[in-house]
């Protein structure tokens, strides 16, 4: 019979800023299309035989994607590092992927695979080894992620992660087209969520403005947090120079059919 | 396109439809119409049109985009007896504008090393990029904010920053009356403490070329502008200080419930005879004399760095003009015929008095003011002389308009240098950051040429000369 095993793994896709927006430091770096957070390292396994559980694989209850941002980073493992990852703080539903992660792991021993037993600690492999070590850990900066594919990767090699089945969630936010300025269409389960996503979209532009963040009441008017998220502007354009101007009093929040709230933010630059 | 109705060469007026209280008056070709897009634009002219005691037509010009409110590249004049005053109407940057020296020197006499050693010494003098002001200096104390905002750039005159003659070709001397620093919040004042003489980022720029054709001899020549001569051109404005003044009064006026009723929050407007109007106008004024001072700075910088490469005297690099192109302006105009005190609003737009107009100079009285209008950092700039045309309230376009998001830019640019593209086009750039440059690439923005021929058909000014860029320093 034919061999079809391949190197799979059950991952929530990671996006963070461009990378031009990131000190470099050098090593086997993990290129953004391919950073990820593993759910459930699945080994070398047979591919047709999990093709056909795929249907059954339980899905993320979230409505959106999630938005956080790297609050550390780790070296792992910790006596012996061939890792430079980052430790996700997720700003909403901060047990969601780890509830997730035991659910499907459930499932799949109950499959029949084998899984690691060691606590399930979640992160985002940014370089393996050879790295230097110190470089990389005194250039760490604070940056905004989000997430909102869960794919089946293929570890093909070479740092290259292959999506092979995908369930989409829908994002956050999603920079949309604007011929002058910047624009994001965010949305959310609640004001609050959509406040919390449109400051994290602010931070993709410029993540030293992770520092600024503000929390959001429930019961916020749009009016108010665009007030809010340009004081956060205004402030950290005194401190050090912040590339967005202001965010403009566009639009109004609308609630879609399936109950979210989504505004188009745009920015003046 | 079919609201749409063709009045003169290059003019189009936006039929009046429920809610206007004037029509538009759209100043664009044909083929400039069927080339951009339109739609937004045209219903942020329709929405202008809405705002109390506006006379006359709610105008766009050729390089009209999508803005706040008010479209980029629009105009509108309030009665200011009991018309509004929008901070939209204005923009963010107040005060944003353009300046032009020219240089007792012919371009093409600079060697490829003099360009490039000219090219770094600016760039060493002027700060340039996102929030970068001058990290040497003390800042900006509150004594020097209360003679900025009510001298204008007769303060920076005043301190060794150029010369008196700046001031006289200057727009409005280089003051706004009616300035006030009780106006403006302790945060504007923060921001903008370090950066009085710093370029900014984005499309603010300071470009050095030649006067490639002349249109308009006889204008040139008293001008002072001949082909083949050097110039300089800075792009500008009221940097982090202006912008919080715009946050501010937004803030203020869709909190006091003056957005209520309009078709565009950001349209927002208070009564200019109220004390919201009176407090906005105050601060506007100080963020246009600020934004004076700055590129008043900014060109004695450059003035230094001529010096030092090229041995010319700063006295002999003169001030052509200075030109603001985001502002509110009090002015007299004839309205059915009787003379009428408007406010006219210019965002991305500039003013372009034709001869006889009593604040110009006496040689700009003879022939009509100098219209700046940049285009993009590869193809060309523009020079043309106002006609004072009443249809427009004497304004004219401002510059090229985005033809491209940035996002588009980047992805259009990936993989590709476009430092080396540029050098083929004889431009050498220097930035603080390569994604500005990247953002603002020539074939990110419309074709200049076409819009300086849309107001010359239009009437609105004539081209007195085509400049061609070829060192460029971006934020």
């Amino acid at each position: 019979m034919q061999n079809d095993n391949k190197k799979l793994f059950f991952g929530l896709s990671v996006e963070a800023p461009a990378p031009s927006l990131l000190p470099q430091p050098r090593g086997r770096l993990v290129h953004p299309p391919h950073q990820h957070l593993t759910l459930a390292f699945l080994g070398n396994v047979s591919w047709s035989k999990l093709q056909g559980d795929l249907s059954n694989v339980p899905r993320p209850t979230l409505k959106l994607g999630l938005a956080g941002f790297a609050d550390q980073y780790l070296l792992l493992p910790p006596h012996h590092p061939r890792v430079f990852a980052w430790h996700i703080k997720w700003l909403e539903n901060s047990d969601g992927p780890l509830a997730y992660q035991q659910e499907l792991v459930t499932y799949l021993r109950r499959l029949g695979y084998s899984l690691d037993e060691r606590p399930f600690l979640p992160h985002v492999t940014v370089a393996r080894a050879p790295f230097e070590e110190q470089e990389w850990c005194t250039t760490f900066h604070k940056m905004p992620v989000i997430t909102h594919h869960l794919h089946l990767f293929e570890s093909v090699g070479d740092l290259v992660y292959k999506p092979l089945w995908t369930h989409q969630i829908p994002p956050p936010f999603e920079e949309i087209s604007h011929t002058a300025d910047v624009a994001f269409r965010v949305y959310g389960t609640s004001m609050r969520q959509l406040g919390v996503h449109a400051q994290i979209a602010l931070c993709f532009k410029c993540p030293q403005l992770l520092d600024y963040l503000l929390a959001v009441s429930e019961s916020i008017s749009l009016d108010d947090l665009i007030i809010d998220l340009n004081d956060s502007i205004s402030r950290a354009d005194s401190a050090f120079g912040c590339p967005l101007k202001a965010v403009s009093f566009h639009g109004e929040v609308v609630q879609t059919s399936e109950g979210l709230y989504t505004w188009e933010m745009v920015i003046d630059v | 396109m079919s609201d749409l109705k063709k009045m003169g060469p290059a003019l189009y007026e936006l039929l009046k439809r429920a809610g206007m209280r004037v029509p538009g008056l759209i100043v664009a070709t044909e083929q400039l119409l069927q080339e951009m897009d339109i739609d937004k634009p045209l219903e942020q002219v329709a929405n202008v049109a809405h705002l109390q005691g506006i006379v006359g037509y709610s105008i766009a010009m050729p390089d009209i985009h999508w803005g706040y409110g008010f479209p980029i590249g629009g105009v509108a004049a309030m009665d200011a007896e009991n018309g509004v005053i929008s901070p939209g109407g204005v923009g963010y940057d107040i005060n944003c504008g353009v300046r032009l020296a020219v240089v007792p020197e012919l371009f093409a006499n600079l060697s490829a090393k003099t360009q490039k050693r000219l090219l770094e010494r600016i760039f060493q003098l002027v700060p340039s990029g996102v929030g970068h002001g001058h990290s040497n200096q003390r800042g900006l104390s509150d004594r020097d904010y209360r003679d900025i905002v009510t001298l204008g750039s007769r303060w920076s005159v005043q301190k060794g920053f150029g010369f008196a003659q700046d001031l006289e070709h200057t727009e409005s001397n280089g003051l706004i009356e009616g300035g006030d620093i009780a106006a403006v919040s302790d945060y504007a004042r923060e921001r903008g403490r370090t950066q009085l003489g710093t370029i900014g980022s984005g499309n603010h720029f300071v470009e050095v070329g030649a006067i490639e054709t002349l249109f308009l001899p006889e204008i040139a020549d008293a001008w002072g502008l001949a082909k083949g001569q050097m110039y300089i051109l800075i792009h500008s404005g009221s940097r982090g200080f202006g912008h919080q003044v715009c946050q501010d009064t937004l803030n203020s006026f869709i909190k006091q419930g003056f957005a209520d009723g309009l078709p565009d929050k950001q349209l927002v407007a208070a009564p200019i005879n109220s004390e919201p109007g009176r407090h906005y106008f105050k601060a506007m004024a100080a963020a246009a004399n600020y934004a004076f001072n700055n590129r008043q700075q900014i060109l004695h910088a450059v003035r230094m760095a001529i010096q030092d490469v090229l041995d010319i005297a700063p006295e002999s690099v003169k001030l052509l003009y200075d030109v603001c192109h985001n502002i509110a302006k009090f002015e007299t105009h004839q309205v059915k015929g009787v003379n009428k005190r408007l406010c006219v609003h210019r965002k991305g737009a500039t003013r372009a008095y034709g001869p006889g107009a009593e604040e110009l100079n006496p040689l700009f009285r003879k022939t009509g003011q100098p219209v700046l209008v940049p285009g993009d950092m590869g193809r060309a700039s523009h020079v043309l002389v106002g006609s004072g045309n009443p249809l427009t309230w004497c304004s004219c376009c401002h510059g090229a308009g985005r033809a491209r998001s940035r996002h588009a830019s980047k992805s259009a640019w990936d993989g590709r240098d476009p430092l080396q593209y540029m050098e083929s086009q004889q431009v050498q750039v220097m930035a603080s950051s390569m994604k500005t440059v990247v953002e603002e690439m020539p074939d990110a923005y419309k074709d200049v040429d076409a819009v300086v021929a849309a107001v010359q058909e239009a009437g609105l000014a004539k081209m007195v000369a085509r400049l061609k860029p070829h060192l460029v320093i971006k934020g």
